[in-house]
């Protein structure tokens, strides 16, 4: 058995690199195996009457700013890593485990790799890892990789 | 970078061949990658003045039924899929998450793969799956190989 595409999910923080050399030696010698990356953007929430919903329902073009920023901090990072990759993709959600299983989903991903920072007792319960959230919903193997404590978005 | 020393955790029920197979892709073509295999035989507790102890720490016993069945399966666990491994190993811990993230400190695992059953709603909050309760306490990378739902033994 191998696998056949693989799904890099990266928040393109400083040591997303780290998460993104497990990846590589993943897919390395393996020319079976695809490789994808993808991308999160949350999306801006407003409130509408008594409900609360993504702005760009209401208008297309508030998340494309954000959007371009994120595609160039992400070509970077395939540049920065070596990553030969057949899709990258910049999508916006509701929520980060909202987007990545939808993607797994849609593209048949059979294995994805993503980073956990450490999160101990109550910051883990109330602000949990991604990767938590996400590992009884996603319909293929996941690879997990440990990281350092969070790092702040300007790092 | 590369993985120096692979886990294989398994309960060695029906579909632990399925966790197997992903151990072997991971090391294959990968000749200085070790793979490791773990059982656990969840200990009987037994009580000890106000305390709780292991069973087998207090008796020395781990020769019992259970202990030879679950290593003659291991035997033949690794046997059925080819499994090229340097350490296999039964131990007894109170709980499986207790066991697993004590193998990980005391031999520098940097990967675990273990398999994951199917849980939703109401049964994964009352009997979550093993992996979610160690995920923020290993010291190391882990492969979650999904499954479907919960064999029987």
């Amino acid at each position: 058995m191998s696998y056949q595409h693989i799904l890099l999910v990266t928040d393109l923080l400083s040591d997303a690199d780290i998460v993104a050399q497990k990846a590589k030696r993943i897919v390395d010698n393996r020319p079976s195996s695809k490789l994808s990356v993808l991308h999160i953007v949350k999306d801006t929430m407003v409130g509408f009457g008594y409900e609360l919903v993504p702005a760009s329902s209401l208008y297309d073009e508030i998340d494309d700013e954000r959007c371009q920023e994120a595609r160039a901090k992400l070509a970077q990072f395939l540049e920065r890593n070596e990553l030969n990759v057949v899709n990258s993709e910049v999508t916006t959600a509701i929520s980060n485990s909202e987007g990545i299983v939808n993607y797994c989903h849609k593209h048949e991903v059979d294995l994805l790799v993503i980073g956990r920072h450490e999160r101990h007792g109550i910051a883990a319960w109330l602000s949990g890892a991604t990767a938590d959230n996400i590992l009884p919903n996603v319909p293929c193997d996941s690879l997990v990789v440990k990281l350092d404590k969070p790092v702040s978005k300007k790092g | 970078m590369n993985y120096q020393h692979v886990l294989l955790v398994t309960d060695l029920l029906s579909d632990a061949d399925v966790v197997a197979q992903r151990a072997k892709y991971i090391v294959t073509n990968h000749p200085e990658t070790k793979l490791s295999i773990l059982h656990i035989v969840e200990d009987d507790v037994v009580r000890f003045g106000y305390e709780l102890v292991p069973a087998s720490k207090t008796s020395g016993e781990v020769d019992g039924d259970h202990w030879q069945k679950a290593r003659t399966k291991l035997a033949q666990f690794i046997e059925r899929n080819e499994l090229q491994v340097a350490n296999s190993e039964v131990t007894a811990a109170i709980s499986n998450d207790k066991g697993i993230v004590n193998y990980c400190r005391e031999n520098s695992v940097d990967l675990l793969i273990i398999g994951r059953h199917e849980r939703h709603g109401i049964a994964a909050w009352l009997v979550g799956a093993t992996v979610d309760n160690i995920l923020p306490n290993v010291p190391c990378d882990s492969l979650v190989v999904k499954l479907d739902s919960p064999v029987s033994k």
